[in-house]
């Protein structure tokens, strides 16, 4: 488009070099004018784009004339957007009892991801997401993945039909990933071990909004509760995460319903939740392996605070017979959790919002406070491991120049039952366009 | 596969069968061409239409009045009786979107309405968003997280729809009352 806007700005800039000239030839002036009222009208359709096409006023191909008007909109259009973070963790030397802790601080470029979408047309929207963590695949360090990719059906506001690989809609960070969007370098640890972010799975199901409510509802593949074809299956330190298949060549045997409800009451403030039931046994062992998942979760902001909270709470039953089917012994305290829970608050607060002549910038010291246990509870005959029950202090800042580009430090206190948590400092670097 | 995921397939099934049946005669989501939106800023009057060319000391002011960069020193807009309305494209991630700006005689925003967007819909600013706009003059206060929430999970659109505002409501500001403070 720019090169048809310079050509249309070179015949302006030809035309007016002439107007001294002509001042005295009123018609021509008069045409000169004209001209460039012609210039400036083409140069306001070239701003503008498809939004300076005329209204729908006929019908096409038998559908209404406003459905129609898809036939004739350039809508055809691939767009690309990306996001990455690189991470630098500092261990401290000693753990909570005073013993040698034994890490090594790591400098990661943790992800670097593109979406790319494809708009076929005004209803039907390809959109993917396409990752790359640890920098390479080389030394068994890294790994590229789909995280998402999915065909939209955008039948009306109020409902549409979405199918392929997809993000499960629950807690706040899981959809809702891209570093810029979050406080502290890392995201939340109840967002990792009791929501296992980023959590996707194949399905299909319905989502839309109806005046301040939104909604998702889908049917999704089951998770996978013991070791079989690469998925390691359930885990006493991380509950549900390594149960995950991540769509690739997901078990099918058993599948799970996720639904979630998002309220906003006024602008700034969001509360809702979501609920996930399904089987996660995979037709892996004898006795079924029933999940059930919860979370409420509440985000708002004023002005230059922001408040978020969440609580999630998760059921595994028959976890004895999993435990024997992993080898987890209650002499190891590896049993996997029959109740895993977690809950986290944090408040933040952008400083430069008090500053005058502000162009942007934001400044937001948070503090973060976070509580969970992945072995809530666990099987009569398991004993738990008190390093599981963990509570998570973490205070930071993030600085961001523009709102696609942040700069984050903090430091956690990160305490277990069982006095073995190492507490760390972080900086991250992340952005997203 | 047994029955309860027989099950669990046959309702999603009938889910998104009922979903087609109910949603099918609105298939196409239409964002409103200009010839409407001008109907709709200007129900009773048929508006003139005005180019204004800044002066690179106008379009200084008004970067620095909008806190925002201006792309073009030729702005389009229309006028009748006490009410103007100002079009802009802009960059929101790496797709563009069009609003129009509808301002009346006393400075203050009267709504804006968003006319075509090529981000994907979940970034879309909603109607009740925009109705924050409503009665806001050029001021210090009109920037998110100040005098306008954010929208969640799409803070891009909510920055580059205010910044947007703010641009047409400097460059009517300088086109209507002179220099600007």
């Amino acid at each position: 488009m720019k090169p048809r806007i310079a050509a249309l700005l070179s015949l302006f800039v030809a035309f007016a070099p002439a107007a001294p000239a002509l001042a005295q030839d009123a018609p021509k002036l008069g045409e000169l004018e004209r001209k460039i009222e012609v210039l400036t009208q083409e140069f306001e359709k070239l701003k503008l784009g498809d939004a300076a096409e005329p209204s729908a006023s006929k019908s096409v191909l038998g559908y209404a004339p406003a459905a129609s008007k898809v036939y004739r909109a350039q809508t055809n259009k691939v767009s690309i957007g990306g996001y990455g973070e690189m991470i630098y963790q500092n261990g401290s030397k000693r753990k909570q009892n005073a013993l040698p802790a034994g890490t090594r601080d790591t400098a990661d470029l943790l992800r670097a991801i593109l979406y790319v979408g494809y708009k076929f047309n005004d209803w039907i929207t390809f959109n993917s997401e396409l990752e790359f963590e640890h920098g390479t695949t080389g030394s068994g360090r890294g790994e590229v993945s789909i995280e998402q990719a999915y065909i939209d059906f955008r039948l009306r506001d109020e409902i549409g039909i979405r199918a392929g690989t997809l993000l499960v809609p629950m807690g706040l960070q899981n959809e809702m990933h891209e570093p810029t969007t979050f406080h502290g370098v890392k995201r939340t640890s109840v967002e990792q071990s009791i929501i296992p972010s980023t959590w996707r799975e194949n399905g299909a199901g319905v989502f839309g909004d109806i005046g301040p409510v939104s909604y998702r509802s889908y049917l999704v593949t089951g998770l996978q509760a013991v070791t079989n074809t690469g998925v390691s299956g359930f885990t006493s330190p991380s509950g549900l995460r390594s149960g995950r298949s991540s769509g690739a060549k997901s078990l099918a045997e058993d599948f799970a319903s996720v639904s979630r409800l998002d309220y906003t009451p006024v602008q700034g403030v969001l509360v809702g939740g979501s609920f996930y039931i399904g089987q996660a046994d995979q037709s892996l062992i004898v006795n079924s392996a029933p999940v059930t998942l919860w979370e409420g979760h509440l985000k708002a902001e004023y002005r230059g605070a922001e408040l978020r909270a969440l609580y999630a709470e998760g059921r595994i039953g028959n976890a004895d017979s999993i435990n024997i089917a992993q080898s987890f012994t209650s002499a190891a305290k590896t049993s996997v959790g029959s109740k895993v829970f977690g809950g986290y608050v944090e408040g933040a607060y952008d400083m430069l919002t008090l500053a005058k002549n502000n162009k942007g910038h934001s400044l937001s010291p948070f503090a973060r406070y976070e509580r969970y246990d992945t072995q809530a509870d666990t099987p009569s005959a398991f004993a738990k491991n008190p390093a599981n029950s963990r509570v998570e202090y973490t205070l930071g800042v993030t600085y961001k120049p523009i709102p696609q580009v942040a700069v984050k430090a903090d430091h956690q206190w990160l305490l277990n039952q069982a006095h073995t948590g190492v507490n760390q400092w972080d900086l991250g670097l992340a952005y997203i366009f | 596969m047994g029955p309860r995921t027989r099950l669990h397939i046959l309702i999603a099934a009938l889910v998104a069968g009922a979903a087609f049946f109910v949603a099918a005669p609105a298939r196409a989501r239409v964002l409103m061409a200009k010839k409407d939106a001008l109907a709709l800023a200007f129900p009773a009057a048929e508006p003139e239409r005005k180019t204004a060319f800044l002066t690179d000391a106008q379009a200084k002011a008004v970067e620095d009045a909008a806190r925002s960069k201006l792309e073009s020193k030729i702005w389009t807009y229309y006028v009748a009786g006490s009410t103007f309305a100002y079009f802009e494209s802009h960059l929101v991630r790496t797709m563009n979107e069009t609003v129009m700006v509808v301002i009346g005689s006393d400075g203050m925003v009267r709504f804006v309405e968003i006319l075509s967007f090529a981000e994907p819909d979940d970034y879309l600013a909603s109607p009740r968003w925009l109705a924050q706009f409503k009665g806001k003059p050029l001021s210090e206060d009109l920037a998110v997280r100040r005098g306008l929430r954010n929208i969640a999970g799409a803070s891009l659109t909510s920055e580059a729809v205010a910044r947007a505002v703010r641009r047409a409501l400097a460059i009517h500001k300088i086109l209507n009352t002179g220099p600007l403070e």
